[in-house]
């Protein structure tokens, strides 16, 4: 339990069905402490990654640490240290809400009854209720409560604001910030909602068709990743796309349009070097961040493919 | 204290959050000696990430906008007293880097560049300045 070792740690994850990869070979490192974003379009893998580390799924191949422990050796202590809220609720529909909460007070050691209180008076959620009776949006906050309940090490939130109207989101924030306090805890959440996750995230990675391709924290992406409009007097370099820190380069017409990561100020020098070019920089939101990583103008996207 | 932060303006949220309070302050909406909110209290009402408003107060310590007293909190400093008279001009050499930045960007001469900071300088003068 080296209190050093990261809240998740995976080594070549890979889960198929039926043969067909939903995870596959995925290197993840979430540190301890502080709040780590899973983002990635639908079917990128988010949940099969969060119910493996549950030992919900069993891998079909690779190694996974969850606070220290082999999360499926060790499954059922790594069970006692996290709080999960999944993505759909199946709870005993028939049940009361209070008669739900004191079933899972029951089965932890340690229990924030107050914090329970308080979060279910936030949430308007009524001890008499029965669970079936509550909205879809309602199940979510009461699975996120059963979640915190238990002071957990480590959260795993798999979209905890989804269905919410903007004033239940807001609160979900702030309960969030108010959890992700707690001195060496950890938050892990995937969403959709990238402003919520531009608000509250430490760190973000970016899944996309089971694998990992970018996980770091949320201030440096945003500093790092710029786009740069340059119009050139005559023909661009030719070595323009080896520039350092350059991803990508678009044709706007007789412009270009630079995607760059990092290396901002080594590009501008390079520019000021060809007389008469004109140049601007542009910042990009996580969501610019997140579509051009996701598929840009590939589109991969499932955009289109669903309609 | 409520402050307006906008994520998806490809601002830092920490930087805007500086922006309010060092304007806040230059405005005399915030009074030198003024405790500013906890940051752990300034994050719930906020909605944000702690981390981001300790980021807030320490850039703008840095630049001399606050002060913290260890175990007290953060206040508004009184406006550049606490600034050395090497860091005031520092920062004023990397105000001029941005202008000359800016000044090379629309193809400015020195020449422009000069008179325009001459006439800005008789204007916050005066006449006779």
């Amino acid at each position: 339990m080296a209190i050093s070792e990261p809240a998740v740690l995976t080594r070549g994850l890979t889960k198929t069905f039926r043969g067909r990869p939903a995870v596959h070979g995925l290197d993840l490192e979430v540190p301890r402490g502080g709040v780590f974003a899973l983002l990635g379009p639908n079917g990128a893998g988010k949940t099969t990654t969060i119910k493996l580390l549950l030992n919900l799924l069993q891998p079909s191949a690779g190694e996974m640490r969850v606070l220290g422990l082999d999360a499926v050796a060790d499954s059922v202590a790594v069970r006692r240290r996290v709080g999960y809220q999944a993505e759909s609720q199946h709870f005993y529909r028939n049940t009361g809400v209070g008669e739900l909460l004191s079933f899972c007070r029951s089965l932890y050691p340690r229990w924030n009854q107050e914090r329970v209180d308080r979060y279910c008076r936030l949430f308007e959620l009524p001890a008499r209720a029965r669970v079936g009776g509550l909205s879809k949006g309602k199940q979510t906050l009461l699975a996120l409560v059963l979640a915190v309940g238990p002071e957990p090490e480590l959260l795993l939130l798999d979209e905890p604001a989804t269905g919410l109207d903007p004033l239940r989101r807001r609160q979900v924030l702030k309960l969030l910030v108010e959890e992700m306090s707690k001195e060496g805890r950890t938050i892990i959440f995937s969403s959709h909602q990238l402003q919520d996750v531009e608000r509250i995230a430490d760190r973000v990675a970016f899944l996309l068709r089971g694998g990992l391709i970018l996980s770091r924290p949320l201030e440096q992406l945003l500093a790092e990743e710029k786009k740069v409009r340059v119009l050139f007097p005559g023909p661009p370099p030719a070595e323009l796309e080896k520039w350092p820190g350059v991803r990508r380069v678009a044709r706007e017409g007789s412009r270009l349009l630079i995607s760059l990561s990092g290396r901002l100020d080594e590009v501008l020098v390079r520019l000021q070097r060809y007389e008469g070019a004109a140049f601007d920089v542009l910042d990009q939101t996580l969501e610019d961040i997140f579509v051009e990583y996701a598929g840009g103008e590939e589109s991969v996207w499932e955009v289109g493919e669903d309609d | 204290m409520w402050f307006r932060v906008e994520p998806g303006r490809g601002v830092p949220i920490y930087v805007q959050v500086m922006e309010q309070i060092r304007r806040a302050a230059a405005s005399g909406l915030l009074a030198p000696g003024e405790q500013l909110p906890p940051v752990r209290e300034l994050a719930l009402q906020l909605s944000i990430n702690p981390n981001t408003i300790s980021r807030a107060y320490q850039e703008l310590e840095h630049e001399g906008v606050v002060y913290t007293l260890r175990g007290r909190g953060t206040f508004v400093a009184a406006p550049a007293s606490t600034l050395t008279k090497r860091e005031r001009l520092h920062r004023l050499d990397e105000a001029v880097e941005k202008l000359f930045v800016e000044a090379y960007q629309l193809r400015c001469t020195p020449g422009e560049v000069l008179s325009a900071v001459e006439k800005k300088v008789r204007e916050k003068n005066g006449p006779g300045g």
